[in-house]
């Protein structure tokens, strides 16, 4: 399994699957949860498809607010909507009508999470640190790939 | 990748278990592999999310690992699958945990279903708070051997 016989056969059979599985998950993942211009273009086609929304409140009335999601715009039925700016996340159903989500379950974002920034510069460290101590013991020469005199 | 000195912490710990480094630096690459595949495709490749999703499915990362395994040399594959797989399962068992309002963060059984699953112990945002913790376990971790062969050694006379 690991051999080095029909080595091109079992390196490119292992990323053509994998290109596969993307390929596979983009044309599901997109029919099962379609991006916000899409339903907002067919409601009547992604009616009670479930969808995880996020993005700040632009305008709030009673029992609903509006939430910019993917840079577009949609309406959020709630029985306590948060004040206009707060940025949200919420769980739910599209319904035609509106067309709105049906919330199953939303919560405000926390101040801190615009602190993941943080986070993100620690992760790149992390990782060159995690990379040079690899490359203390391996080095990569691709012998399989030059060209040699017949 | 927003959180990977926690997924390093959680594999340099149990790591420290094993004699040999180079497996330990090859376990560390499979801890950071499925943020490294999926950052990598989404912000270098444009790919779309839903096409990034197989980085965090344990089915869909075997061969990712078995071609970066191929890599190596032929007597270190193996074990080189083995670690690269391996740390992969323990990031992807972390970010299990995290809480997306039940819409779930890993297609455990993709590519058969595009269903996740969350086991909701923590939100995105907590690996935050989580950092500090980390660095002090890979710390403590890496101190505590050479305190304890310190006061096993008998005192000098």
């Amino acid at each position: 399994m690991f051999g080095n016989d029909r080595f091109g056969a079992k390196l490119g059979g292992a990323l053509t699957l994998w290109s596969a599985l993307m390929a596979y998950s983009a044309w599901r993942g997109e029919s099962i949860h379609p991006a916000a211009w899409r339903c907002l273009a067919e409601p009547g086609r992604w009616h009670g498809t479930e969808l995880r929304v996020g993005g700040p409140v632009l305008s709030r009335g009673e029992g609903e607010c509006t939430v910019l999601w993917q840079e577009v715009p949609l309406k959020i039925r709630m029985p306590d909507p948060p004040p206009v700016g707060r940025p949200i996340e919420a769980v739910g159903t599209l319904d035609r009508e509106g067309p709105h989500l049906r919330v199953r379950s939303w919560r405000e974002i926390p101040h801190h999470a615009r602190f993941r920034w943080i986070e993100e510069a620690v992760s790149l460290v992390v990782l060159a640190l995690v990379l040079a101590n690899f490359l203390r013991h391996f080095s990569f020469r691709p012998e399989a790939v030059r060209l040699r005199e017949r | 990748m927003a959180d990977l000195l926690v997924h390093f912490a959680t594999a340099y710990v149990p790591a420290r278990g094993l004699r040999d480094a180079r497996l330990r630096a090859i376990l560390y690459v499979g801890v950071c592999l499925p943020d490294l595949a999926y950052k990598g495709l989404l912000y270098l490749g444009g790919a779309s999310t839903w096409a990034c999703e197989p980085t965090h499915s344990p089915l869909g990362m075997i061969p990712v690992c078995y071609a970066a395994a191929m890599l190596f040399e032929e007597a270190w594959r193996a074990r080189a699958f083995g670690a690269l797989y391996g740390g992969t399962l323990l990031h992807l068992l972390v970010d299990l945990g995290k809480s997306y309002l039940g819409a779930g963060v890993i297609p455990w059984s993709f590519p058969f279903t595009l269903a996740r699953a969350e086991l909701a112990l923590y939100w995105p945002e907590d690996t935050l708070w989580l950092t500090a913790p980390a660095l002090g376990a890979v710390l403590l971790a890496e101190a505590a051997p050479r305190l304890i062969r310190r006061a096993a050694r008998p005192p000098e006379t």
